[in-house]
């Protein structure tokens, strides 16, 4: 128990952590980028969702009495959907976030989507651990971020050869992956925790 | 009621996993917008290749170890 909340205790100092440092380059970022005040607000706003839901985790877990671990019954019913609906919300703020970048060079957006790409497979990886995800949908995210991971790596190498034209249509490729991986969470995530 | 704690954890979990790539993207895009560059340095590059490759590996590892008997 005291290991559970010790854990807990450092999951939520390391996300504060994160989300200062990471509220900094985002505002930095986005006033090199982008001025318009609709993004600012945008990220505003998932900035406050964020801190909402981490509120409501501290609400949820204060003047309660240390617990016994879930059952799985309780696990299976109990979070699993909200715990979905926050891998895909990341998901898309992931995917806004490149779209937000549109006056990046091409470069850049290969190199933001790899990173979407590498937030998609850290959060499922902590699903499966947390036995949140089944074993089946994790492995196919991993399929096919891999392939989405091959095509990024195909048009930065077409850049670095200085063929423009390739790189971008192989950007295209691994952007019609990341839809098509995102379609697959929303079709699949929910009935597959089964 | 141990739900609640498990439901931050994973929470957390996967609002972690956006801030870290927000904060292996951000310097190194900066720093492209500061020197005017449109390319990406292997050096960067490799960050973020590093980083991709670790966490593809711990969501093997994941999928591997829930597999194992």
């Amino acid at each position: 128990m005291g290991s559970t909340w010790a854990n807990h205790g450092t999951k939520i100092l390391g996300f504060v952590v994160a989300v200062i440092g990471a509220m900094g380059d985002v505002q930095q970022l986005f006033a090199a980028y982008d001025s318009n005040p609709k993004h600012i607000a945008l990220y505003t706003l998932v900035a406050a969702l964020g801190g909402a839901i981490v509120k409501r985790g501290f609400t949820n877990t204060q003047n309660q009495p240390p617990a016994e671990p879930p059952s799985l019954p309780d696990k299976e019913k109990g979070f699993i959907d909200r715990e979905v609906l926050v891998a895909l919300a990341v998901f898309m703020l992931c995917l806004v976030g490149c779209s937000l970048l549109a006056n990046q060079p091409l470069d850049a957006k290969i190199g933001t989507a790899k990173e979407t790409v590498a937030s998609v497979e850290r959060a499922a990886a902590a699903a499966v651990n947390a036995g949140t995800l089944n074993v089946a949908t994790g492995q196919e995210i991993y399929t096919d971020s891999q392939s989405v991971v091959k095509y990024l790596d195909a048009a930065h190498a077409a850049i670095v050869a200085g063929n423009n034209s390739e790189g971008a249509a192989q950007y295209q490729l691994a952007n019609g992956l990341l839809s098509s991986l995102q379609t697959y969470l929303n079709a699949h995530l929910p009935q597959g925790q089964k | 009621m141990a739900t609640p704690i498990v439901i931050a954890a994973d929470v957390l979990d996967a609002l972690v996993s956006a801030a870290q790539a927000i904060q292996t993207l951000s310097p190194i895009l900066k720093q492209m917008q500061a020197e005017g560059r449109t390319q990406l340095t292997s050096a960067e590059w490799d960050t973020i290749t590093q980083d991709e490759a670790g966490a593809a590996q711990a969501l093997l590892a994941a999928v591997q170890a829930k597999r194992t008997p």
